[in-house]
């Protein structure tokens, strides 16, 4: 059973596969509003990224990137090494290491641990790995009560619905909808309140807290050489999840290393910046394996279950450096697209935004994610936002490339480009061509006089639908160069 | 597989791990037993560096952790009393969590919270577990502090619980300025210099209170974590003293 | 010095005035101006989408055409950056091939960025005047060739100019080539944000560089009703140095 099998068909992280965009883009450009709440939202977060960044960096802002991108990118060179010298260390700590090959490996290894250990009640921090596996439902159905403590996540899951976005789950939702989740699923009354609505939240779970005998957590970096697994979070809920309950499982992707503890300053110093403009996230939790015989509190287990799920397929092409991400979310408030379907789940993954775009169809095939790389106008924001400098839009086009040459692009498509490339090659014929193209364009505008053409066919027909296209105007630059200068090259 | 009994002591859970290994290095087309012959990238200071050590540190701390939300008190040794008192006095605390590695700073609090009456809660009582999410206050040292971003720095151990800085309402931390370092690259440098125990699993960077902006990214403090935070800096290197 | 022009498909056929006054730009700052005849595109309508063996034939032929000079400019940002940033991509480093893109790339500009950046050309030396309101659209790989501050500085050069900001200003007006017909409901409501942006200028001019954001944006307005003029920095630059002689050039 895999992660895509176990969900019906409405779960829109976990859709039916092969996954085509058209219906998800076509509801979100039909909600206005929801598409306004979003843009506004990513909007105000990205100009914050840009400033505090520049605040702190000044015009060494893109060498930091860069400098962030070449660690990363050099641990990923050899992460066969690091990840060898993570489980030695991790386990000198204390901690137990286990390694997951896929999804339905690391849900296994995690219930397992829970079931020998007779946990009943799990609190979880936010975590995008543990939505990659689709972790809570698996624990749920196991008779594992799991709550998402993340006061997004909560609401989420308290609504039966998706996390749209990587750092702030809820960016599809608004006060009135947590109102309502509220009053319906937690018996209290009714208020709009974003403050009061916190407190309803902080003192549900402040008891389960105390009840809970799993923590469940995620992990930002992993450090090669001490074993240090390091959680950057805002509430606190992941400090507590990691100090009240006996038990804590760590669920990290192998992606997550840093060779060295003095590295990690690099990352926090952007990390926070990029996501939500913070100079570092409230609070930076670093987790050196489980409580020691003398310290008060902490749990008395620690497992980490490091995952591969698609990863190493990743380290083997030339995307390798998508698995810079530091998961900051920062391209996605970047970028235009996002900013327009994002709100409504249009990536059909866990990961959505640019981020998604080029990682889903890695992780899960391009055959069955076949639109993804192509819902981009290709603009470049994601790249100029992305803190470890990873080249999106170029990898977007390799997917765009790996789906010519294994034929997954239409024929159609295919041979249009094919003729094109053939009079591109030819001057003569290229000269030819655009005369002729140019005749019909202005044929066709001569129907109105304007000099637009404001329904044409074919592909021409898309663009007409929304906008005019111009017609050329009857002499080219070539026939003023040549008049200009009476043929001659120079 | 190993099924595990009832502890958590399974080893071998999922993917054995030369398996796993070697798939990372089949995908990397290495060899087991490579070496890295590259020279590992070092943090380039001259880049990332945001705060100079020639800095009036106590100062930029202060400037920044009140930027973060945290409130900045004062105070000469003698002085500390009064201040612990003001501030629980005017958040109502009548029960308070000490938890404090500085021994003779723990004396001191001790005797202080005493004097206020206030109800000290035992973190190493077996009641603390479900307790600490009533108590009305939590007072503790640190390990370091940073001027680059306003941050504290506190790491667990048999003096100091991870539940008493998160769980209450109100956090207390005493900083003193011998402990106020630059940058996070001087305090990653060399963590275990700070540790007030060698050995420890928990240590955490504090910024601010805790805070979320869920909800249409309206900021709201004080969601899973204190709500307040107070430090009071306690000035450990002036001459006059 | 002589400057070879790669005119581009999209300014060639649709924005002929733009390439003139790229061309009596450069003449009247004393270079001279070759143009290629054989050239026909960069190929990145087939980089972009995935077709690379077609897109390096095209790379080798641009190769083949331009090598033999020693400055290339282009009014084309988005063309200057694939010959720039993509063309040495589809060559396997350390070949002779690679080495000859990667000298060509090194002496490839867009036009402003030439003027800017190689020439250090200061408008107001030059003594131009233009006289109306504008508002500046900065294309996205314009941006990307990190020329957004200074493309706008270099506008702001102009005596006479009555600049309006443009909110948003640096946000795609989604064109994206094949994604505005693969995609035309996001492509257009793009465009129709920036649309609103530029109208909420005031200006009655709209500057930009890109052909094809040209295309886009100047369709929208039209198909709103939006009046505009919509003209490049150069077709700009070229008017209030008074180039144009007589309108068959315009
Ligand atoms: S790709 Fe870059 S910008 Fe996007 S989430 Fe990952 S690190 Fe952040």
């Amino acid at each position: 059973m895999t992660v895509d099998t176990i969900h019906d068909k409405h779960d829109p992280l976990h859709p039916q596969l092969p996954y085509r965009i058209a219906d998800s883009v076509n509801r979100a450009m039909g909600d206005v509003q929801l598409q306004q709440f979003v843009n506004a939202a990513t909007t105000a977060r990205d100009r914050g990224r840009v400033e505090t960044c520049r605040d702190a960096f000044a015009e060494r802002y893109d060498a930091v990137r860069r400098h962030a991108g070449d660690i990363k990118q050099h641990t990923l060179d050899h992460l066969d090494i690091y990840v060898e010298q993570f489980i030695d260390s991790a386990t000198t700590a204390g901690a137990q290491v286990h390694c997951a090959a896929s999804a339905e490996e690391a849900r296994h290894i995690g219930i397992e641990i829970a079931k020998a250990n007779e946990c009943k009640l799990c609190v979880k921090s936010k975590s995008m790995v543990t939505e990659e596996i689709d972790l809570v439902s698996a624990l749920e159905d196991s008779g594992i009560k799991t709550l998402e403590t993340d006061l997004g996540e909560f609401i989420i899951q308290l609504d039966n619905d998706a996390p749209s976005h990587i750092v702030m789950p809820m960016i599809h939702k608004d006060r009135r909808s947590v109102a309502r989740a509220f009053e319906r699923e937690l018996k209290t009354k009714y208020t709009e309140d974003p403050q009061q609505l916190t407190q309803i939240a902080r003192e549900y779970m402040r008891h389960k807290f105390a009840q809970a005998d799993l923590g469940i957590s995620g992990a930002n970096f992993l450090i090669a050489d001490t074993g240090d697994v390091v959680l950057c979070t805002n509430e606190g809920n992941g400090g507590l999840t990691v100090s009240t309950p006996r038990l804590h499982i760590v669920y990290v992707g192998i992606e997550k290393i840093i060779p060295r503890l003095d590295h990690l300053p690099v990352f926090l110093k952007l990390l926070a910046r990029s996501a939500t403009s913070q100079p570092i996230t409230v609070y930076t939790t670093i987790l050196t394996g489980p409580k020691r015989e003398l310290e008060i509190d902490g749990p008395k287990h620690m497992h980490i279950i490091l995952l591969d799920n698609g990863r190493t397929d990743i380290l083997r092409t030339d995307a390798r450096e998508m698995l810079r991400c530091i998961r900051c979310g920062a391209c996605l408030n970047a970028c235009p697209v996002y900013r327009k379907v994002g709100g409504g789940h249009a990536y059909g993954a866990v990961y959505s935004g640019p981020i998604g775009a080029v990682i889903t169809p890695l992780m899960k095939g391009l055959h069955n994610y076949p639109d993804l790389p192509h819902v981009s106008s290709l603009c470049g924001a994601c790249f100029e936002a992305c803190p470890v400098h990873i080249d999106i839009p170029r990898q977007l086009i390799n997917l765009r490339r790996d789906m010519v040459t294994n034929r997954t692009m239409p024929l159609s498509g295919r041979l249009a480009y094919k003729l094109w490339a053939i009079v591109l090659k030819r001057p003569l014929l290229y000269r030819l061509a655009s005369r002729i193209m140019a005749l019909i364009l202005r044929r066709m505008a001569q129907s109105n006089d304007s000099g637009w053409i404001n329904k044409g066919p074919g592909p021409l027909g898309a663009w007409t639908a929304e906008r005019d296209f111009p017609a050329p105007p009857s002499n080219s630059f070539r026939d003023w160069w040549n008049r200009h200068t009476g043929g001659q090259e120079r | 597989m190993t099924t595990p009994t009832h502890t958590s002591q399974a080893r071998h859970l999922g993917t054995d791990r030369e398996v796993f290994l070697a798939k990372i290095r089949g995908a990397l087309g290495a060899k087991k037993g490579r070496t890295i012959t590259e020279p590992v990238p070092d943090v380039d200071e001259s880049l990332v560096r945001l705060c100079q050590t020639d800095e009036d540190l106590p100062a930029r701390f202060a400037d920044r952790a009140q930027a973060l939300g945290m409130q900045i008190h004062h105070a000469k040794v003698n002085e500390l009393g009064a201040q612990i008192g003001n501030i629980l006095e005017k958040h109502n605390c009548k029960e308070a969590v000490t938890s404090i590695a500085h021994q003779l700073l723990n004396k001191q609090v001790t005797e202080i919270l005493r004097d206020l009456g206030t109800a000290m809660i035992d973190h190493k009582s077996t009641s603390w577990h479900d307790q600490q999410f009533d108590v009305d206050a939590g007072i503790t040292d640190v390990d370091a502090a940073l001027a680059e971003t306003g941050s504290i720095i506190i790491s667990s151990g048999a003096h100091r619980s991870r539940g008493s800085y998160l769980a209450p309402p109100l956090h207390i931390a005493l900083v003193r300025t011998s402990q106020i370092l630059a940058d996070l690259i001087d305090y990653f440098d060399c963590k275990n210099d700070w540790l007030d125990e060698p050995n420890q699993s928990a240590t955490v960077l504090i910024s601010g209170p805790s805070k979320t902006a869920d909800i249409e990214g309206i900021l709201i403090t004080g969601v899973h974590g204190p709500g307040m935070v107070h430090i009071i800096i306690i000035d450990d290197q002036s001459q006059s003293e | 010095m002589t400057i070879a022009l790669f005119i581009t498909c999209l300014t060639d056929n649709f924005y002929p005035r733009s390439g003139i006054a790229v061309v009596k730009v450069l003449e009247y700052l004393g270079h001279s101006v070759v143009f290629p005849q054989a050239q026909t595109c960069c190929g990145q309508p087939m980089y972009n989408n995935g077709y690379h063996n077609d897109a390096r034939d095209l790379a080798r032929r641009f190769l083949h055409v331009f090598e033999e000079y020693e400055t290339i400019v282009t009014p084309s940002a988005s063309c200057a950056s694939m010959i720039r940033e993509y063309y040495p991509t589809l060559f396997k480093a350390g070949t002779n091939e690679r080495m000859a893109i990667e000298a060509l790339s090194e002496k490839t500009y867009e036009f402003v960025e030439y003027l800017v950046r190689v020439q250090k050309v200061d408008l107001r030396s030059l003594g131009m005047k233009w006289k109306g309101s504008a508002t500046y659209h900065p294309s996205c790989h314009l941006r990307s060739l990190g020329m957004h501050k200074e493309s706008e500085q270099f506008i702001e050069q102009i005596e006479g100019i009555d600049l309006r900001p443009m909110a948003n200003s640096e946000q795609c007006c989604g064109f994206g080539g094949s994604f505005a017909v693969n995609y035309p409901e996001i492509s257009a409501s793009m465009v129709r944000d920036k649309v609103a942006d530029i109208k909420a200028s005031g200006a009655d001019t709209l500057v930009c560089n890109e052909a094809g954001c040209s295309m886009n944006i100047a369709g929208a307005c039209q198909r709103q009703g939006v009046v505009i003029n919509t003209k490049s920095l150069a077709e700009i630059i070229a008017e209030g140095l008074g180039l144009f002689d007589s309108e068959n050039e315009s």
